[in-house]
């Protein structure tokens, strides 16, 4: 059981973190997070609400330090995170805004209103710690808890490490929330092990990343998403230069890469990854249409379908995605399997949708459907409900009590009757042609 | 509702194809996210590329009062007449 240190990194004197007001140096970060662990409630779990990036990184860091486990909502949610705290009741949360959690033990951290300073100490950190719970948004609205040991986050962080070799010539930008596997691997884990220097805020507008990207004379990575990407190239600002642009969360087409590639003079990667696994292998969306595994990562194909084979990931997670491997290192996805569904990163299983959408009184009848969209455009659902009483506006206020805002159906459709077959199914074929005249009327 | 109240809830429901929703069903003072229109943060984009287009500004999530601006339709309408260009 080898103890990993907290940070792998020993360039005390260099910028760690930047922010459009301050910059802080490793020494700094580590006087912050040493700080904040000596005086967080004590919890065993520490749900870590923060919004931006710099706290929620010194959070990160001193939760680790005093031994307590990091629970990673989906999103911020007020059901959401009543809901975690209700599952785990020795926890209490560490934020950064005003929103106040009703009941919950609240702990506020700002780095701009700490003390300062700055020191060399780096604490051992057990491998065998658990050290997060990363939630997605579950199938059933409940969140489901991936459990990461800290000896795994630091084996996982080095393969996406030997993939892109970061050095202290770079700086990292993310749209991506930290919370989420993808932003947690490379804007968290990622610079607590290699010398680079990254945005501690959370750039959310064109014009709020353009500025990120500007706060550094170093040549930015931006770790976005294929929704960030269409907007930013349909936003007309003029880009400061970039080193690469890296996409996840949802393919790419290669159209958006190239337009992508164009609009910011840059090259363009994309990382194929899930919260159980963390990211396991990337592709040149331009030139390659077949992903690379990461070093040392293995797809198994058996009859519970694909599993991947890591160091890092000793359960053998299964990937929810229709794979087909070209050889060892190769492999070619092609969405996902059975009935679940992806809407701007977030997943969610229709059958459990349609279960929800039925059981709400007053509906007779009713089905979820995923909008073929444009190219880059978000796919949004839409439902077709069968309702006497109930009307649109009525069926989305049920359903927002209980789904994340990115399923809410949109539009709502009423008709009389679903065109269901005689074994009580609705050919597929048949519901895009009720759709195509839906959204014509 | 003002004028341009009603010029930036058109064009509300228009980008964000809020098929069934009237200009007359939007309460200009009314929360546009999480409750009142239920928008995300995916129709906030949309929205500000939408701005960025019409109006001729970009919209920043780091201005202090960002939660207000996207509050309720007259504050987003009262921050568009602010700062647009010309």
């Amino acid at each position: 059981m080898n103890p990993y240190p907290l940070i792998a990194r020993n360039d005390f004197d260099r910028v760690w973190i930047i922010t459009a007001e301050d910059q802080l140096t490793v020494g700094e970060v580590l006087f912050q997070a040493r700080t904040l662990s000596q005086q967080l409630p004590d919890h065993p779990c520490c749900l870590l609400l923060c919004e931006q990036r710099i706290n929620f990184i010194i959070g990160f860091l001193a939760a680790l330090w005093r031994g307590q486990t990091v629970l990673l909502p989906p999103n911020r949610l007020l059901n959401v995170t009543l809901s975690l705290l209700d599952d785990y009741p020795d926890s209490y949360c560490l934020t950064d805004t005003d929103a106040g959690v009703c009941d919950a033990e609240l702990f506020r951290y700002d780095y701009g209103t700490a003390v300062q300073g700055s020191i060399t100490e780096v604490p051992l950190i057990d491998s065998t710690q658990q050290a997060c719970l990363v939630f997605t948004s579950g199938s059933t609205g409940k969140p489901v808890a991936n459990a990461k040991l800290w000896g795994d986050l630091v084996r996982g962080a080095r393969l996406l490490q030997l993939r892109y070799g970061f050095t202290e010539k770079d700086y990292l930008v993310a749209t991506v929330p930290p919370q989420h596997m993808y932003g947690l691997e490379t804007t968290v884990l990622l610079p607590m092990m290699n010398p680079v220097s990254v945005y501690g805020g959370m750039p959310f507008f064109p014009e709020d990343i353009r500025q990120a990207l500007s706060l550094s004379s170093k040549p930015a990575t931006l770790f976005t998403t294929p929704l960030h990407l269409r907007i930013c190239v349909q936003a007309r600002l003029s880009w400061p230069e970039l080193r690469q642009l890296i996409s996840a969360t949802a393919p790419l087409s290669r159209e958006d890469g190239i337009r992508a590639e164009r609009e910011f003079c840059a090259g363009l990667g994309e990382i194929y990854g899930s919260t159980e696994t963390g990211a396991i292998a990337s592709r040149n969306t331009v030139n390659e249409q077949s992903w690379t595994l990461y070093d040392d990562v293995k797809l198994l194909f058996d009859e519970s379908g694909v599993r991947v084979l890591a160091r890092h990931l000793p359960h053998r997670p299964i990937l929810s995605d229709r794979i087909e491997a070209l050889d060892d290192e190769h492999f070619l996805m092609y969405g996902r399997t059975s009935d679940m569904m992806k809407v701007a990163g977030k997943r969610v299983s229709l059958a459990d949708l349609n279960h929800k959408l039925n059981a709400i009184q007053g509906v007779e009848d009713g089905v979820f459907m995923q909008v073929e969209a444009a190219s880059g455009d978000v796919s949004r659902l839409c439902a077709v409900i069968v309702s006497a009483e109930l009307s649109q506006a009525d069926v989305i206020n049920v359903l927002r009590q209980q789904i994340d805002p990115v399923f809410l159906p949109r539009p709502v459709f009423k008709v009389d009757t679903l065109p269901r077959n005689e074994t009580g199914k609705i050919p597929r074929s048949e519901m895009v042609k009720l759709l195509s005249i839906l959204m014509d009327r | 509702m003002s004028e341009f109240e009603n010029e930036i809830a058109e064009m509300i429901i228009e980008v964000l194809n809020l098929e069934d929703i009237s200009v007359d069903g939007i309460d200009a003072e009314a929360a546009l996210f999480g409750e009142g229109l239920c928008l995300d943060s995916i129709d906030a984009l949309e929205l500000a590329l939408v701005i960025s287009q019409r109006y001729g500004f970009q919209v920043k999530a780091d201005d202090a009062d960002n939660k207000n601006i996207f509050s309720s339709l007259r504050a987003l309408a009262g921050h568009i007449e602010a700062n647009r260009a010309g």
